[in-house]
């Protein structure tokens, strides 16, 4: 043909760096939570409302609504379109949604717990391919797994719904948060997923929850040394930390003070849709929240996220000046979450940061304890809170309803 | 005479035009397609209605090429799409 190769075949990396996708902001990655609700009370989990709650599914978008706001996602020129939730099997309208993005041409993945995976949605995924589907798998023992998610019952659920998928050859994933009441298992986790010929993963960095920032780490979180300790045993996160200590090399230096707050994809790339049809740069920068009711997608993409990538540092911040960076898992939307502040630090990332550093021998100028960055500056965030109370969201509550009757009498 | 598939989803994206595969039982989508310019006219205009000979017409007035070279380009591009199963004869 006369100006190139006719049909080119390229990865999805390749299309977007060939695009130049950041550098056009084009939206090209996408979130859609249709619900926050789970049928699972995971002791850890940053959005999760109970299943039931027919005032949260009253808040959600009605289907023709959901429908609508996916045709106005793939109108604005998203690809890669991630449906996750809560539970997204959970909205009974799922098939409907699922398939209409397919339908747009999005590339579609869902992240599930797999508890809900039935014999029907296992045919629908066999039927109608998603790009990937992601399963959260807690622990690899009943009392370990149903303690994160204080369902009887789950564990089983999972594993079946994990095995129609493999079964089927549906393009699978696993993946776990990586806690101090799971890590004892995460090997056999990895296991289990090489047995069934699946990749895995996992993320030791808890989030605070998105509605009310309450915190609940707690004794849940695996503490720093621990985190350190698993990282450098996997070679897979080994490999990837010492990618992430190569460009902190590439930043140290004493002139090193970033302009702009959002250095990632959040709004440069990518955007999340909350349930309730509000638009918002990430999954955790959630503060400027646009409701698409109100304004177009177009208008909140160029105008209003265009104005959050501009924001310049506002303080002296130590995060602004620390080249660790790279191997923080801090960012504007976390210490959003945290504190309120997108730049205010976060203790906990900072130490992990700083002892992953020292691990790798790219820690010269800080210390290992972090006291060097911690405090620094304005802004640090405060010790991480231990419930809430100025929130809807509610505590796991018991795994049993115990109805108490009177006795009859004697 | 061909018609587009229903198997496969053709976009426009910031400028470009991919084709995105609609992958059913056992398949995993593996790749999309990014057309160039002269492949994405050629696609637009595949509808079940318009001709090979049509389009090869409308092919040399919107792009410098002899009628022998729309007419080679129409046939090589309608062949692997054919081969991708992102057309059907009609």
């Amino acid at each position: 043909m006369s100006e190139s190769a006719p049909l080119p075949e390229i990865t999805l990396p390749e299309l977007f760096a060939e695009w130049d996708v950041a550098g056009r902001r084009v939206p090209v990655e996408g979130v859609l939570e249709p619900t926050f609700r789970c049928n699972l009370r995971c002791v850890h989990c940053y959005v999760n409302q109970p299943a039931a709650s027919a005032e949260e599914r009253a808040r959600e978008l009605p289907t023709a609504r959901a429908l609508a706001v996916i045709d106005e996602i793939a109108d604005a020129g998203c690809l890669n379109l991630l449906l996750t939730g809560g539970e997204v099997l959970l909205r009974s309208d799922f098939e409907r949604l699922y398939t209409h993005a397919l339908a747009r041409g999005l590339l579609v993945t869902v992240f599930t717990n797999g508890t809900l995976v039935t014999e029907h949605v296992a045919d629908l995924f066999d039927r109608h391919r998603p790009l990937l589907v992601e399963v959260s798998l807690y622990g690899m023992t009943q009392p370990t797994y149903e303690r994160v998610t204080g369902v009887p019952g789950s564990f089983e659920r999972c594993l079946a719904g994990i095995r129609r998928l493999v079964d089927r050859g549906v393009p699978l994933k696993l993946k776990t948060m990586a806690l101090a009441w799971n890590a004892h298992e995460i090997a056999a986790m990895q296991d289990f997923a090489a047995s069934l010929g699946v990749a895995f993963r996992y993320d030791g960095l808890l989030n605070a929850r998105v509605d009310c920032g309450a915190s609940r780490h707690g004794d849940v979180q695996l503490p720093p040394r621990e985190l350190l300790a698993l990282e450098l045993e996997d070679p897979e996160q080994r490999a990837k930390l010492a990618h992430s200590a190569d460009d902190v090399r590439a930043l140290a230096g004493p002139d090193l003070a970033f302009e702009q707050v959002y250095t990632c994809g959040a709004g440069q790339v990518s955007f999340t849709i909350d349930p309730y049809g509000r638009m918002q740069m990430c999954q955790l920068s959630r503060r400027a929240a646009f409701d698409l009711s109100q304004e177009s997608f177009a208008t909140i993409w160029g105008v209003r996220f265009g104005a959050l990538r501009a924001r310049s540092w506002q303080t002296d911040a130590a995060c602004r000046t620390c080249n660790l960076q790279p191997l923080c898992g801090s960012c504007p939307g976390a210490a959003e979450l945290e504190t309120g502040d997108i730049e205010a630090q976060v203790p906990h990332f900072c130490e992990i940061a700083h002892l992953r550093a020292q691990a790798l021998g790219v820690g010269e100028g800080h210390r290992e304890d972090a006291t060097c960055c911690l405090g620094r500056g304005s802004r640090t965030a405060p010790p991480p809170a231990t419930g809430c109370g100025g929130c809807g969201h509610r505590e796991a509550g018991p795994a049993l309803v115990q109805i108490e009757r009177r006795r009859r009498p004697a | 005479m061909f018609a587009r598939s229903a198997r496969i989803v053709g976009r426009r994206i910031a400028g470009e035009y991919v084709l995105v595969p609609l992958v059913t039982h056992g398949a995993d989508l593996d790749a999309i397609y990014n057309l160039n310019a002269v492949a994405a006219f050629i696609w637009e205009r595949i509808d079940g209605r318009t001709s090979g000979d049509e389009i090869v017409s409308a092919l040399t007035e919107s792009f410098e090429v002899t009628p022998g070279q729309a007419e080679a380009d129409y046939l090589e591009f309608v062949t692997r799409l054919g081969e991708l199963g992102a057309v059907e004869a009609v």
